[in-house]
């Protein structure tokens, strides 16, 4: 039977992470959160829009994601709200649309906004993201005719007139952020803010850069600094010490391992050289 | 009074946190409960798009033409029989056709003209660190692209530039590993903070170490179970 | 005859379509737009329809794993009553709004959907400590910008140092935008090489797995 080797054992580390994430929960840091230049951008694109510009955020917020993309659209909802814009939700995937009636809107303060008139949820369009998109860009009231609720689009104040993405003052799309770019800003050319995976934010910096977008959050990093701006405490800034805890402890498992590695390699050479 | 929500959400979650100790009946329970509960989920919104999309235009008579796009939709289910398997080809085909159509008339301007563009960057600025920067930047894009193009060759001035961008793309890599440690953290933070909130602490407690006891001596119950 | 409605009818049908909606977004002709977003409706409902193929599937592969009594079949078992009590109360009054449908989906797959993500951030610590190695110049490059961006993602690394934040954001703007500039347009190639091929038809991927590969 092997021997038993607890330098072997990774559950310690399974056991350190959790308590750098518990520890953190119970006793709050408070580290100042400094705010990127994806963020301000975002910010500033909405500070600038006229109150009751209609604006639409388009998502694949899912259960399984919703610690990644909830928060960031929370942060850029809760903002549009505060702001009086005209929402219209719409969903590339299915569970977007329950998502949001479940948990994303009740947690949000919309300022007295009624749905139907400020605001609506038009539900999701079935197919890939590109094609959901697309769809929804260019043929909305062929491939919607009914909001989340079973009212018909016609009864709807806040859809009147609306026909294409053109008829919207900005996009917020949740998610990927190159199929916004193809199917929401190329043919349009309307400001796109973009809220995103923490993973894939160093990956649209070049569209960030070319001026594709006008902002972009990234994942709870990105929300934590886009609550602050806004003014209000969610999950973001919640979450910001122990993102923090966890982040320096990876950074110190990769030294420590490269440590120890550099350690076996050159104490195996020299073990080889004095033979 | 024990809440029965909480109490099944704590438990499902802590179901599929024993992966990590090890793979055992939680887990499997848990793994199917998710794949049952996902496909039911998708199928009744499946429904609901056929009858918002298609269903209302053809009763209400504004759009009957949605017939064919239903019959279409019907055929994908052929591919489960043998003999009538290659009619699902043709809704799929549609989706294929619409699909590459719909990505391919924007890529080109989105991906490659408007990025090609924003790489032509003023290669003197008042700023010595913005100067070196573009200078970088222009010189590492085209060294990335070389080495996507031309990635066997010979020379040496060949191998250099398909060296240096092998190394940007390492520089790539590495900060996209930072990302994605960025995003799984942030997916695990989330499920704590809910695990440690105040009305489902104790229900963590409680159930966690009513399954470690379980799991502790799985080894010597499992075999109760099993047929002789 | 038969080769041809199996094989050469859908590759023209995917090319004709995918060379359509290209033209009918440069020529932009309103009766070319009508006709587009009817052939885009068609689209999402195909699409939906696709989205119940999974139910198919797994019904038939778990129904013969039960009916062998294969190993762990009970859970198999629970897999389908579970699926078919959501697709019940899904259907039964207003589709999706069922308090059953909407207590499993708020209480019970939001939270087994987030926790299955949430498994991965154990294994990327293991990771680091076990795989990440600078073994070569190569990985030494990924390591030391893995590093830096990791603590500039954090609020921490401003507070252990003011120059993480300062070498972290210059990793990600310079070489990391010059790098995935790269890969975009290298994308971008990808994604227009693969549409001209659906167009000529020398594009089968999609042919294959429905019987008769002909």
């Amino acid at each position: 039977m092997a021997k038993y080797n607890p330098l072997k054992d990774y559950r310690w580390i399974y056991m350190l992470l959790i308590i750098a994430v518990s520890w953190p929960l119970l006793f709050p840091i408070g580290l100042p959160v400094p705010v990127s230049k994806s963020t301000r951008m975002a910010f500033d694109t909405i500070e600038k829009l006229p109150s009751g510009s209609l604006v639409a955020v388009s998502s694949v917020l899912s259960g399984g994601n919703w610690p990644d993309l909830g928060p960031p659209e929370m942060a850029l909802v809760q903002h549009l709200f505060k702001k009086k814009m005209k929402i219209v939700f719409i969903g590339c995937v299915d569970e977007t649309p329950t998502i949001r009636e479940s948990t994303l809107l009740p947690r949000i303060n919309k300022y007295d906004a009624q749905i139907g008139v400020d605001y609506v949820n038009l539900g999701f369009i079935a197919g890939a993201p590109d094609v959901a998109e697309a769809a929804f860009a260019t043929s909305l009231r062929k491939v919607l005719t009914v909001d989340f609720r079973g009212k018909p689009l016609d009864e709807l104040p806040i859809m009147k007139g609306v026909n294409t993405l053109a008829d919207f003052k900005l996009v917020i799309h949740i998610g990927m952020a190159e199929d916004p770019v193809r199917q929401y800003y190329t043919p349009f050319k309307i400001p796109l803010i973009v809220g995103v995976y923490g993973m894939m934010g160093p990956h649209y910096i070049p569209y960030l850069e070319a001026g594709q977008l006008s902002g972009m959050i990234v994942g709870l990093r990105g929300a934590a600094e886009y609550e602050y701006l806004v003014g209000f405490v969610g999950e973001g800034l919640m979450g910001s010490d122990a993102l923090s805890i966890t982040h320096l402890l990876v950074a110190i498992c990769i030294i420590a391992g490269n440590l120890a590695f550099l350690y076996t390699t050159r104490g195996g050479a020299k073990k080889e050289g004095t033979k | 009074m024990i809440d029965f929500t909480i109490l099944t959400t704590v438990f499902l979650t802590l179901c599929v946190y024993t992966f990590v100790y090890k793979e055992s009946a939680f887990w499997r329970f848990a793994e199917q409960t998710f794949i049952g509960l996902a496909l039911g989920y998708t199928f009744v919104m499946a429904i609901q798009q056929i009858q918002t999309v298609a269903w209302v235009p053809i009763s209400t008579g504004k759009n009957v033409l949605f017939i064919g796009a239903m019959l279409l939709g019907f055929s994908l289910y052929t591919r489960f029989s043998k003999k009538h398997a290659w009619i699902s080809r043709w809704p799929m085909a549609i989706l294929i056709g619409i699909g590459t159509g719909v990505a391919m008339r924007t890529v080109v301007e989105s991906q490659i003209v408007a990025q090609i563009a924003a790489t032509f960057l003023p290669l003197v600025t008042p700023d010595p660190m913005k100067t070196f920067n573009n200078i970088a930047i222009i010189i590492m894009v085209a060294c990335t692209l070389f080495f996507f193009t031309f990635t066997r060759g010979k020379g040496k001035t060949s191998g250099n530039v398909r060296k240096l961008g092998r190394y940007t793309l390492m520089l790539t890599f590495g900060a996209a590993f930072g990302g994605t440690v960025l995003t799984r953290m942030t997916l695990y933070i989330g499920r704590f903070t809910y695990l440690w909130a105040p009305a489902q602490r104790y229900y963590l407690l409680g159930v966690g170490a009513l399954m470690l006891v379980v799991l502790a001596f799985y080894e010597k119950i499992t075999p109760l179970f099993q047929k002789k | 005859m038969s080769t041809f409605f199996r094989s050469q009818v859908p590759l023209i049908i995917a090319s004709l379509l995918a060379a359509f909606m290209i033209v009918e977004f440069f020529l932009d002709w309103a009766v070319l737009r009508t006709i587009s977003s009817d052939i885009q409706s068609w689209g999402v409902v195909i699409s939906a329809f696709a989205l119940g193929l999974g139910v198919v599937t797994l019904t038939r592969n778990n129904v013969g794993i039960i009916r062998r009594r294969e190993k762990n079949w009970p859970y198999y078992l629970w897999c389908l009553i579970i699926m078919f009590t959501m697709i019940g109360s899904g259907l039964i009054g207003p589709l999706g709004k069922h308090p059953v449908f909407l207590w499993l989906y708020n209480n019970a797959f939001i939270h087994l959907s987030s926790t299955m993500y949430s498994i991965l951030a154990f294994f990327i610590t293991t990771a680091a400590v076990r795989a990440f190695r600078a073994r070569n110049i190569d990985a030494a490059l990924v390591l030391v910008s893995g590093v830096f961006v990791i603590m500039t993602l954090a609020p921490i690394g401003a507070t252990i140092w003011s120059g993480i934040p300062l070498i972290g954001q210059w990793f990600l703007d310079v070489p990391n935008m010059a790098g995935m500039r790269g890969i975009i347009i290298g994308i971008g190639l990808g994604v227009l090489t693969l549409g001209i091929r659906t167009i000529l038809g020398y594009e089968r991927a999609h042919l294959a797995g429905s019987g008769g590969e002909k």
